[in-house]
């Protein structure tokens, strides 16, 4: 039986698609036994979709290090 | 907060996201956006002195930032030499009331969802800002921006495991505060 930690460990790797076929079954089959893992997995689950709903996007390191070189250029002014 | 604790230094990496996703859905533009926020950390460096601290330094850029982008709409339209107002009623000789017709147009609902989207977005930002800086940065890295796990383990020296222990603190940081300010 797979244990509390290992089922978040696969739920967590669920939301990026990278838990294999096996962890997805094992864990569906502890979330059949424990409560507090399947709320936690449908919070889970929220949180992933919340995030691709929202659209949220960031600069990338080398957009920010410019803005970040312009600032400088501006401040040893 | 007197302007001396205004600290540009770390604008960029405290700041430019927030920004930049409140600039992206009100110009549409990547360049665009960018160039506006470039200008409003410019324009705050250069009126710092008028920071009285009554609103957080994120708060008073965003003022900075509005006005920039109202210059931007204003340049747009002074070019073209006048504002664009796009209106079409499909067929003239239709009957029925015409302001019923407009309730129930598609675009509209788009237009709310793209608000909603965006408050949700601002408000995730917000939950991000209390992460601790190495564990939203990898965080925003694996979620946000879709790196793998083996270039963000290399690029931070640490083991898979490690990595998923802090997405998984993360991500239930980021469940509890979204709890709180959005579900």
């Amino acid at each position: 039986m797979l244990k509390c930690e290992e089922a978040a460990h696969y739920c967590d790797k669920l939301q990026y698609n990278e838990a294999s076929p096996w962890e997805k079954f094992t864990m569906k089959l502890h979330h059949l036994f424990c409560r507090i893992c399947k709320e936690h997995s449908i919070k889970n689950t929220k949180l992933t979709r919340l995030l691709r709903r929202s659209g949220v996007r960031t600069l990338s390191s080398s957009q920010k290090e410019y803005l970040k070189e312009r600032l400088r250029q501006e401040m040893s002014n | 907060m007197p302007s001396s604790l205004l600290n540009p230094n770390q604008w960029v990496d405290l700041y430019s996201d927030y920004l930049y996703n409140y600039t992206i859905v009100r110009v549409n533009n990547h360049e665009v956006a960018q160039d506006l926020i470039s200008e409003t950390f410019l324009a705050g460096l250069k009126s710092q002195k008028n920071f009285k601290g009554e609103a957080s330094e994120r708060t008073w850029l965003i003022s900075i930032l509005k006005r920039k982008i109202i210059d931007h709409y204003r340049k747009i339209n002074s070019t073209k030499g006048k504002a664009e107002v796009r209106m079409s009623y499909t067929d003239e000789d239709a009957e029925g009331s015409w302001i019923e017709e407009r309730v129930s147009d598609p675009f509209d609902k788009t237009a709310e969802d793209t608000m909603e989207n965006e408050e949700l977005g601002l408000a995730i930002l917000n939950c991000l800002d209390g992460l601790n800086e190495r564990q939203a940065t990898i965080f925003k890295m694996k979620t946000i921006d879709g790196f793998d796990t083996e270039a963000i383990c290399n690029e931070f020296d640490i083991t898979p495991s490690n990595l998923w222990v802090i997405i998984h603190r993360a991500r239930n940081a980021m469940a509890d505060c979204l709890q709180t300010n959005w579900f």
